[in-house]
């Protein structure tokens, strides 16, 4: 026997329960969700979606870029809420 | 009738290769027919089948490109098998593609936490199909305290086959040669050899005892 301590896995896999990460990750459906989504990275979960060519700012392209890479999200993310803010206040129903 | 094992787990680095190889040759040397059907798009299992000079038993025939397995598992009965060994890779959704042609799917867990947590999904899919599964501990070494808990953690969701498979290099040595490490020649393989001897026939009995429909 070496000197590594007596770790009890049913227990936290117990613990493990509660985890929102690990329902997911530990179900057939979970799983096979996580998998279509990493199978398919282009493919958005946002319904139809289509494109808008609009010329902005080139200062604001480049905030927007460094914003999504400081905040781990996507430029996409970014656009949509600001857009969704903008028209909220405009009285827009969304 | 053929009997269909499906090797499969969504953690890798699990053993399922490598048992797949064991297993099967073990059955070869028992007088069966064998045939390994590969999943796995990595083709480790095809890459060992070469090394070992394209053996008409184990035969092997390569899935990887194909949406059909239950077609291809089809194909490997009608070359005569006895055994069919398929060798899945790490995904459920390939996995569900097969699990309707099983008689058993065999679970490769290495005793550590991280592989103990993957084992559900497949657990779920074997379940919701009907087909019987059980756990194989693979990598364990004897004296490892936490082999003791992972066993006992694993008892809780289902069968485990006795034996443990222990930590033995010759199981990746014998990779290399296109062999298994119960076919080494050193003296530590009659430990591979004994292990890998009990629990095909843990195996083949469980599998032998399914009945079918039709």
């Amino acid at each position: 026997m070496g000197d590594v301590e007596t770790v009890d896995i049913k227990r936290a896999l117990r613990a493990a329960l509660t985890s929102p990460r690990s329902k997911v990750s530990r179900s057939a459906t979970g799983r096979r969700a996580l998998e279509k989504a990493a199978n398919n990275p282009r493919k958005s979960e946002r319904g139809k979606t289509v494109q808008l060519n609009v010329e902005i700012r080139e200062d604001l392209k480049h905030a927007l870029a460094n914003a999504a890479h400081e905040h781990r999200k996507k430029i996409w993310e970014i656009v949509e809420a600001g857009i969704a803010a903008e028209l909220r206040k405009l009285g827009a129903k969304l | 009738m053929a009997k269909i094992i499906l090797v499969a787990a969504t953690k890798g680095g699990s053993g399922k290769t490598t048992l797949a190889a064991a297993l099967g040759a073990h059955a070869v040397s028992l007088g069966e027919k064998v045939v390994l059907v590969d999943a796995d798009p990595q083709q480790s299992l095809g890459l060992w089948w070469e090394r070992r000079d394209w053996p008409t038993n184990p035969d092997y025939i390569s899935a990887v490109e194909d949406r059909d397995l239950g077609r291809t598992i089809n194909e490997a009965k009608k070359r005569g098998a006895d055994w069919v060994i398929v060798d899945m890779p790490g995904s459920l959704m390939r996995t569900d593609l097969a699990v309707g042609e099983a008689d058993l799917i065999l679970i490769p867990v290495r005793p550590s936490m991280m592989d103990i947590e993957a084992v559900n999904p497949i657990c779920e899919l074997a379940d919701e199909a009907k087909v019987p599964r059980v756990f194989v501990v693979n990598a364990a070494d004897k004296d490892w305290k936490l082999l003791g808990s992972a066993v006992e953690a694993l008892t809780d969701l289902g069968e485990v086959l006795e034996p443990s498979l222990r930590y033995h290099e010759g199981h990746a040595s014998a990779m290399v040669l296109g062999q298994t490490a119960a076919e080494l020649k050193d003296a530590s393989s009659r430990v591979a050899k004994s292990e890998i001897s009990l629990l095909w026939s843990a195996i083949a009995k469980r599998a032998s005892s399914r009945k079918r429909r039709a």
